[in-house]
C-alpha cells in the first residue's frame, strides 16, 4: 500500500519575466493519502493552478520538492475544456487511453464511463456541438478513463450554472465512491470544498501559503454551512 | 416568400455582375481591335484562330505540361524545405533568429537576379533553371507561413497531451498535423499561383521549352496574336488549377476540421 500519492515538501515557486520576479507559492507542504480528496481553497489569482501544475509536472518548483508516488496515474480536469476540436467525444477519450488501454479493454471502459457521466448519446459529437457543461463533462470522463490514482481538478465547475454544476459535483462524488482515487481539487468556493473534500487547505492571497488546514471529516458534527462560513471568515481576514 | 425571392435575386445579380465584367472587357477589346493593327492589338477572333493553330501544331498541351511539371517540382521542394526549416527551428529562438534575416534577404532579391544566376549556373537548356527560380521565390513564403501556423498551435492542448503521457508519435499525428492542415492547405493554394507565375517568368527569361519560352518566341517573331493566345492558355490553366484542385482541397481541409 502506498503511503502517499502526492507530496509537496517546502515548495517555493517563483516566475521570472521581463517585469521582474513574482513569488507565487511560498513554503507549501501537503501530503495526500490514497483515496483522499483535499481541496485547495483560496482567492482567485493566489497561485492555486500553479500548485496543480506543479503536481502534474508541468512546472518545476524553484525550491523544495514535489513527488508523485511510483506508478501513480494522473487525470487532470482543466478549468477550460481542453478537447481536440477535430475529434469526437469518444475519440477525445480514446486519445488519452491509447498508451494504457488499447483495444477492447479501452473500448469497454469508455462505454462504461460514457454511460456513467451520461454522454452515451453524445459520443459521436464534436466539442463545438456541445454546451460548456457538456464539454466539462467530457473533461471529467476523459480524466476518469485513464483510471487515475490521482485526479487533479482545476476549478472544474467554475463556469457552469447551478444545475449543471450540481450534476457534475454528484457525478464526481459517485465516481470517487466507485473508483477511490485521490484528488486535489482547486476551488474558490468553500461550499464546494465542504461538499466534495475530506480536507480543506485554506490558502492566502499570492504568494500562496497555507493559512489553515481543516479536517472536514472530523468536523462532520457541525453542519456544512458552518464549516463553509468558517472558511469564508479565514479568507476574509487574509484578503 | 418575399425574402426567398430577394435572396435569389441577390444571388442572380451577383452572378450577372460576375459575368458582366469579363463581357465588358471582351467588348472593349474587340472595339479597340478595330482601330489597331493586329500586330499591336489582335481581335478576339484572330486570337482564337491563333489558339486553334497552336492546338493543331500540337505544341500546346506538351508545353503546358512542361511548365506545370516545373511549377509542381519547384514549389513542392520549396514547401518541403520551408516546412522542414520551420519545424526544425520550432521552439528554438536562436535558430529562428538566425534564419529569418537570411530568408528576408532571399525574399528581397528581385526574381530576375535569380533567373540570371540560374542561367549562369545551370544553363539555358537545363530543366533546373526554372525550378531553381520557383524554389527561391516561394521558399520564404512557405517558411513564414508554416512557421506562423506552427506557432498558432494551442500550447494548452499540447500540455494536456503531455499530462496524459501521450506518446510523441501520437502528439505529432493526432494533434500537430490536424491542427496544421487547414492552414497548410491555404498556404499551398496561395503559393501555387505565385509559383506558376515564377515558372512563366523563368522560362521567358532563360529556357528552351515551356509556355514562357513560347511566349517569348511569339514576342520576338512579332506574332502578337500568339502572345494573346498563350495568355488565354495561362488564364485557363490557372483557373482549372484554382477551382478544380486547390479550392476543393482547401474547403475539404476546412470542413474536415471545423
Amino acid at each position: 500500500m502506498k503511503q502517499t500519492v502526492l507530496e509537496f515538501h517546502g515548495v517555493y515557486k517563483e516566475f521570472t519575466s521581463a517585469g521582474g520576479r513574482l513569488q507565487v507559492v511560498e513554503d507549501f507542504s501537503l501530503a495526500l493519502a490514497p483515496g483522499e480528496i483535499a481541496a485547495l481553497v483560496g482567492p482567485s489569482g493566489c497561485g492555486k493552478t500553479t500548485l496543480l501544475n506543479l503536481a502534474a509536472g508541468i512546472l518545476r518548483p524553484t525550491r523544495g520538492r514535489v513527488s508523485v508516488g511510483a506508478g501513480v496515474r494522473l487525470g487532470y480536469v482543466f478549468q477550460e475544456p481542453r478537447l481536440l476540436p477535430w475529434k469526437t467525444v469518444e475519440e477525445n477519450i480514446r486519445f488519452v487511453q491509447e498508451g494504457l488501454f488499447p483495444g477492447s479493454r479501452g473500448a469497454a471502459l469508455r462505454r462504461q464511463i460514457l454511460e456513467q457521466v451520461g454522454l452515451t448519446v453524445f459520443r459521436g459529437a464534436y466539442p463545438r456541438e456541445l454546451s460548456g457543461g457538456m464539454k466539462q463533462r467530457v473533461e471529467l470522463a476523459r480524466a476518469l478513463a485513464v483510471q487515475p490514482d490521482l485526479l487533479l481538478l482545476d476549478e472544474p465547475f467554475k463556469s457552469l450554472d447551478g444545475e449543471a454544476k450540481g450534476e457534475l459535483q454528484q457525478l464526481l462524488k459517485a465516481a470517487h465512491r466507485q473508483a477511490g482515487f485521490a484528488a486535489l481539487l482547486v476551488t474558490h468556493d468553500p461550499d464546494e470544498a465542504v461538499l466534495l473534500a475530506d480536507r480543506a487547505v485554506v490558502l492566502s492571497p499570492r504568494p500562496a501559503r497555507t493559512l489553515q488546514e481543516l479536517d472536514l471529516q472530523a468536523s462532520r458534527g457541525r453542519s456544512g454551512w458552518e464549516v463553509a462560513a468558517a472558511i469564508r471568515v479565514l479568507l476574509d481576514q487574509a484578503g | 416568400m418575399t425574402a426567398f425571392i430577394s435572396k435569389h435575386r441577390q444571388e442572380l445579380r451577383r452572378i450577372l455582375a460576375g459575368l458582366l465584367g469579363p463581357a465588358a472587357v471582351l467588348a472593349l477589346w474587340s472595339g479597340l481591335a478595330r482601330y489597331y493593327h493586329p500586330m499591336i492589338l489582335p481581335s478576339p477572333g484572330e486570337t482564337w484562330r491563333a489558339l486553334v493553330t497552336l492546338w493543331r501544331e500540337g505544341s500546346l498541351l506538351g508545353n503546358v505540361a512542361i511548365t506545370l511539371r516545373r511549377t509542381v517540382w519547384g514549389y513542392a521542394l520549396a514547401l518541403l524545405a520551408g516546412f522542414s526549416l520551420a519545424a526544425l527551428t520550432k521552439g528554438t529562438a536562436f535558430w529562428r533568429a538566425l534564419l529569418r534575416p537570411i530568408l528576408a534577404i532571399v525574399q528581397i532579391i528581385p526574381p530576375v537576379v535569380w533567373t540570371i544566376l540560374a542561367v549562369i549556373w545551370f544553363g539555358v537548356a537545363s530543366q533546373s533553371a526554372p525550378i531553381f527560380l520557383i524554389f527561391m521565390v516561394t521558399l520564404p513564403l512557405s517558411f513564414a507561413n508554416t512557421a506562423a501556423s506552427l506557432d498558432s498551435i494551442d500550447g494548452r492542448l499540447v500540455e494536456m497531451a503531455q499530462v496524459y503521457r501521450c506518446s510523441r508519435r501520437q502528439i505529432v499525428t493526432q494533434l500537430y498535423l490536424p491542427a496544421l492542415l487547414p492552414q497548410l492547405a491555404n498556404t499551398v493554394s496561395v503559393g501555387f499561383s505565385f509559383a506558376w507565375k515564377a515558372a512563366i517568368f523563368a522560362e521567358f527569361m532563360g529556357s528552351t521549352s515551356g509556355v514562357g519560352f513560347l511566349l517569348s518566341t511569339a514576342n520576338s517573331n512579332l506574332e502578337t496574336e500568339k502572345v494573346f493566345a498563350w495568355v488565354l492558355v495561362l488564364i485557363a490553366v490557372m483557373l482549372v488549377c484554382e477551382y478544380g484542385l486547390l479550392l476543393p482541397l482547401k474547403h475539404r481541409a476546412e470542413r474536415w476540421w471545423a
